[in-house]
């Protein structure tokens, strides 16, 4: 059996990890470095099938794997292919959810224990262990355990998790010790069970049993070699003098540290710690030359330059040197660090926090189990595509921008008919004998005067008074309305009206029509011809509502104007939309009929200087800035925000969304608007209006307004001057609307 | 690829005391209807044939065509659904929520059978993560 590693074949037997069988040649799964084939140190990653940071002491080696080391400075290229190029196949990794009484990490001597004990108290324990196949990487507070899997992801959520991860071997660090040759004591018998050749083999530290080699008394120097590889190792015995032993491999045996990085992750009652990663271990020597982190290629010298620029605690040493942040986080290192911090502090400092993930994990397995935002698609949504409409995401939903030629839309609407898909937006029925109680404390306008068959214009405001959304009340009869609110607001909006009735304690139902209603504006000058045509003889006048068919089709028709000109909203069931939205089109052929996307719709709406919530507004705007008071009767008892708007209309406020008209084409969105060397606040939203023949804005003000009669009559804006300018740019007197 | 029907469904939000009471009598709610409590007032009855008799003069009674929603065996929830839920799957007749592959959905479970459902707005991105 053989796999490829650098391009050559290596020969391996049943069992071998690719590490070992690496060894077996006489080289290195690296380019030099202690091995403990244990996991813990960063000495044996190498990219295995296209996965890089694979610990190869932890992988069986099998027929036809491909492996490479990492290259022997730096990082490891990115992958840059597909998933097809990667042995591994996909990159996306699956995600499983499970529940778990207690889990035990490691099937250690302490972690069988404390499963027996558990078990005998009555628990279900799930005892996870590496080397079956169950790699814990993470753990956090609330008993979250995040498992890594031959087959996925596992996140399982326990009772009580138990880590009983044992202890790691501490490695050198010396000068020569990233050289080949050098293994701990358990790595030396891995090897030399698996038949791996030592050669002539010595010990720094107890021999291990079982291993053909030569204690050496003394402690460790520093190894040298040449050529990458050991050949003396230089030992100080207790008289002082320095020895030096020539050898093929050194045996190091330089005590333990708790392998407790999992432990480190989360202080928390459902986490408990056992035997030897529990235990404290005596720390090595403190350091004085040599690399301290293989991960990072840190040395010592560069430890002592973070100490000497004045990096005292821990933690600020790790994220100054970089220590404890490479692929072993900080198992290798980590006992040096404490003891050359205690060697110049005179205190040993507490290990650092531990950090998700414990081991490097690829991307695809860091994003197991999450999934990107899912985007809603109306029941219109093909028939936009047929029409060749370029589709954008906007408030959750794909959206057609336009057409392909959004000028040619915006004078459908303004000299004939268009219609727009704006299923989007919220609907919403309420009913009750409080409804009308509900909506006066609801919104700042009033509505006990709304006459059913009639509809008004509303702001919503929160308990601050600021806005964060807007739309229509439409009454039906004296206990029943229809709301609508905007598509961004529709999600938000049955929550905050439940919670608020169930607060005030009235009687009102209300039912979320979002979904189950689809809308078609139907918009310009002829847009009530077109509705004749599909049989609504006298279609209802500006702000009224009524349920007739159109094209058959049962619709609940409100007649507003959001683009300026007279428009028919019409709610329809969402299955029969199609149906409607095709026969408005045929019917409306030789109108000069065309849809409309969201850019013609911005820029007409734009006109009208209506405000789109979210785009114009801001997390804070009240209806003063937006010159929007005459929707708020403040003469109301009560009402949402009322109470802060009072406090806060007798104060001054500079800030205002203002109009401006500029030559030339819209400047982009979001331009500051400067006067004298200053900004003053910056553009919201732009449009070059075919009808005016220049570009049109809507802007913030943040200072130097001073109201009706502003001091600020010309602004810079794109290097431009733009002039302020009274809104609604087109047809102030509404009469459009109206026809 | 699991593809997702619209549910032809009635919906009522009334009083709850007046929901138990629908939900009190199956006979009421028609013969093989399947009848899902989003909330104590709100009821989605999927097959509902029959007048509904409702005594609240203020419920809403509207029909519910905003819901997609596909009957799976226990055996192909759990090898197409079951690892794509980050939460406990709820007793057999109960009604559970949350996220499934990220998408906003409801699932309810019978003996041998487990709906799912999800507004239709969102089905063609369920349809696409449950593969």
């Amino acid at each position: 059996m053989r796999f490829l590693l650098d391009g050559q074949a290596v020969e391996f037997s049943n069992g071998d990890s690719i590490a070992v069988a690496i060894s077996r040649l006489g080289e290195h799964p690296h380019h030099g470095g202690c091995l403990c084939l244990a996991g813990d140190c960063p000495n044996c990653v190498a990219v295995v099938d296209g996965v890089a940071y694979v610990r190869t002491c932890q992988t069986a080696a099998k027929p036809g794997m491909v492996v490479a080391r990492h290259p022997g400075v730096g990082a490891p290229p990115l992958f840059n292919g597909t998933p097809a190029d990667t042995a591994v196949g996909s990159l996306q990794v699956g995600a499983i959810f499970d529940v778990a009484d207690v889990v035990v990490v490691g099937r250690s001597t302490s972690g069988v224990a404390a499963a027996a004990a558990a078990e005998a108290d009555g628990h279900t324990v799930t005892v996870l262990d590496a080397h079956e196949g169950n790699e814990v990487v993470g753990v956090y507070a609330g008993g979250q355990v995040v498992v890594r899997t031959p087959v996925g992801m596992r996140y399982l959520h326990a009772h009580k998790v138990i880590i009983a991860t044992g202890a790691a071997e501490i490695h050198p660090v010396c000068e020569g010790s990233t050289l080949r040759g050098i293994v701990t004591q358990s790595a030396a018998v891995k090897l030399a069970s698996a038949g791996v050749d030592l050669g002539v083999a010595v010990a720094v530290g107890a021999a291990p049993s079982g291993v053909d080699c030569r204690a050496l008394e003394g402690d460790l120097v520093r190894f040298e070699g040449d050529g990458g590889r050991v050949q003396r190792v230089v030992v100080r015995s207790t008289d002082g003098e320095a020895h030096t032993h020539k050898c093929d491999t050194v045996i190091v045996g330089l005590g333990s540290s708790p392998r407790d990085v999992l432990a480190r992750m989360t202080t928390d009652e459902h986490i408990q710690v056992v035997g030897p990663a529990a235990e404290l271990y005596p720390l090595p020597p403190s350091p004085v030359s040599g690399m301290i982190c293989p991960c990072n290629k840190i040395n010592v010298e560069d430890l002592q330059g973070v100490w000497d620029r004045g990096f005292r605690e821990l933690e600020l040493v790790k994220r100054s040197a970089l220590l404890g942040t490479g692929t072993c986080q900080g198992s290798a290192c980590m006992p040096h660090v404490r003891a050359f911090l205690a060697e110049q502090s005179g205190e040993v400092p507490e290990p650092f926090t531990a950090r998700p993930a414990s081991r490097q994990i690829t991307m695809g397995e860091a994003s197991a189990g999450f999934y990107p935002d899912a985007w809603r698609k109306s029941p219109l949504h093909e028939e936009h595509l047929k029409l060749g409409a370029k589709m954008d995401r906007f408030g959750t939903w794909w959206r057609p921008w336009n057409y392909g030629d959004h000028v040619a839309e915006y004078w459908a609407v303004r000299e004939a008919v268009s219609i727009g898909d704006v299923s989007t937006l919220g609907k919403m029925v309420v009913s009750g004998p409080d409804a009308v109680e509900v909506l006066e404390r609801m919104y700042p306008t009033t509505v006990a005067d709304i006459k059913p068959g009639r509809s008004r214009y509303v702001l919503i405001l929160n308990e601050r008074g600021h806005l964060f959304d807007d739309g229509m009340i439409c009454r039906a009869s004296e206990t029943r309305f229809v709301l609508t609110f905007t598509s961004g607001g529709a999600g938000f909006a049955e929550m905050w009206m439940r919670d608020w009735i169930e607060t005030w304690g009235l009687d009102c139902h209300v039912l979320d029509r979002t979904m189950s209603l689809a809308a078609i504006n139907v918009t310009g000058p002829l847009a009530g011809l077109l509705l004749q045509r599909l049989g609504v003889a006298e279609p209802p006048k500006f702000l009224q509502h009524v349920h007739k068919p159109v094209a058959g089709i049962d619709c609940h028709i409100m007649r507003l104007s959001f683009t300026g000109e007279a428009s028919f909203e019409l709610h329809h069931p969402v299955n029969r939309s199609v149906e409607l939205w095709q026969a408005l089109m045929r019917e409306g052929r030789d109108l000069g009929v065309k849809p409309h996307g969201l850019q013609a719709l911005f820029g007409l709406r734009l006109e009208k200087g209506h405000v789109i919530v979210g785009m114009d507004t801001e997390l804070d705007t009240t209806p003063r800035r937006i010159a929007h008071d005459w929707a708020v009767k403040m003469s109301k008892p009560d009402f949402l925000g009322r109470e802060a708007l009072a406090r806060t209309l007798a104060l001054p406020d500079a800030r205002r969304l203002v109009g401006f008209t500029m030559e030339g084409t819209a400047p982009v969105e979001g331009s500051p608007i400067w006067r004298e060397g200053e900004i003053l606040g910056h553009v919201t939203t732009s449009f070059t209006s075919p009808l005016l023949g220049k570009a049109i804005m809507l802007g913030w003000l943040k200072r130097g307004w001073s109201g009706v009669d502003p001091d600020i009559e010309t602004v810079e804006i794109d290097g431009r001057t733009a002039t302020v300018t009274e809104t609604p740019f087109y047809d102030p007197s509404g009469a459009r609307a109206r026809m | 690829m699991a593809r997702f029907e619209t549910l032809h469904a009635i919906r009522v939000v009334a009083k709850p005391a007046v929901i138990d009471a629908l939900v009190g009598d199956p006979g009421g709610l028609g013969m093989g209807s399947t009848v899902l409590r989003f909330a104590p007032d709100d009821l989605f009855i999927i097959g509902q044939l029959g007048i509904l008799e409702v005594s609240d003069q203020h419920a809403i009674i509207e029909t519910e065509l905003g819901f997609s929603g596909r009957w799976f065996t226990r055996s192909e929830f759990d090898s197409t659904v079951r690892a794509h839920m980050e939460w406990p799957l709820p007793a057999n007749g109960n009604l559970g929520q949350g996220l499934i592959a990220g998408v906003a959905a409801k699932v309810h479970v019978e003996d041998k059978t487990v709906l799912v459902l999800c507004p239709t707005s969102f089905a063609h991105e369920l349809e696409g993560r449950l593969v």
